[in-house]
């Protein structure tokens, strides 16, 4: 079984409004509705109940376009937060990358006096080996 | 196309019985009504209902009164053209008394879902007819309210048209 309710945004929240079992019926006068100055929000929600599971599938099929205008300078902060964010991050990001060098810099700081203890390691033992076998020949 | 009319016979343009612009469907035009004499409140009372304010619709429409009848509501008025088509007397009987092969049978088949949902509800489809001939019908129910919270009856429409299918 199938219904098309017509909701309507009054009083900051969406009420039913009407409900029609006819599809068309439903979404001509909830355009006719959403054309008209009086409704801040028109949407209509397909229900579809299922008798053999007893459960109601619900999906909203139109969102009135003064709705979508509400919700779309919502959207477009939404989306300039988002930029802005994208923004901070590309130049967290570019920061990012600044930084980079420096700390192959600071990897290679590192690297040098360990590779230079190794070296000294490394002849420190070939002269302790040079001189052990120089006490052997002796 | 050619069409073999006789000379004595004048060509008229067939007009809406509506005037331009004006919603063709009886169900939405009752809808808008209610709508308006509702303005910002829930519901609308039935003393605000003139059937001389709704010429092109009264005709095809009933009052069901809820108080005291919550599950069985009691038709209380009629248009012309319901009380032309009911096959018997419609005024003081109840809903339950009209079987779905009649157009007030299935025009309040759903009273209770109107009741529950507080909300104005638009049916539609198809029955027989005793006789098997088929009808095409749709309907609306409006609930009204004399405190304007609890439903105290039903503003109802419907029309319909038979289908001969040769």
């Amino acid at each position: 079984m199938r219904a098309f309710e017509i909701h309507t945004f009054r009083g900051g929240k969406w009420k039913i409004d009407s409900v029609f079992d006819d599809k068309d019926l439903a979404m001509f006068e909830a355009r006719r509705m959403d054309e008209s100055s009086r409704y801040t929000g028109v949407r209509v929600i397909e229900e579809n109940f299922n008798e053999s599971t007893q459960e109601t599938v619900s999906r909203t099929i139109f969102k009135g376009g003064r709705a979508e205008k509400q919700a779309a300078p919502n959207r477009q902060k939404k989306k300039k937060t988002t930029r802005t964010q994208g923004r901070r991050g590309g130049a967290q990001g570019r920061k990012g990358s600044r930084k980079r060098p420096v700390q192959r810099k600071q990897k290679s700081g590192i690297l040098v006096p360990l590779l230079v203890l190794s070296l000294i390691i490394t002849f420190g033992f070939a002269a302790l080996f040079g001189l052990q076998q120089a006490s052997i020949f002796q | 196309m050619q069409e073999n009319l006789p000379e004595n016979v004048t060509r008229e343009e067939v007009k809406s019985e509506l005037p331009q612009g004006i919603e063709r469907r009886l169900v939405l035009r009752l809808l808008n009504h209610w709508r308006e004499i509702c303005g910002e409140r829930e519901f609308p009372s039935f003393a605000e209902i003139e059937p001389k304010d709704m010429p092109d619709m009264w005709h095809s429409c009933f009052v069901l009164e809820v108080v005291g009848h919550e599950n069985d509501p009691v038709f209380r008025a009629a248009g012309g053209e319901i009380l032309s088509i009911t096959p018997k007397p419609l005024i003081g009987t109840t809903v339950s008394a009209w079987r779905p092969e009649t157009l007030i049978g299935v025009a309040v088949s759903y009273t209770a879902d109107v009741i529950s949902k507080e909300a104005p509800i638009s049916q539609g489809g198809e029955f027989l007819k005793i006789d098997g001939t088929k009808v095409l019908y749709r309907s609306i129910l409006l609930p009204m309210s004399d405190d304007g919270n609890s439903i105290s009856g039903l503003l109802g429409a419907a029309n319909c048209r038979e289908v001969h299918e040769e």
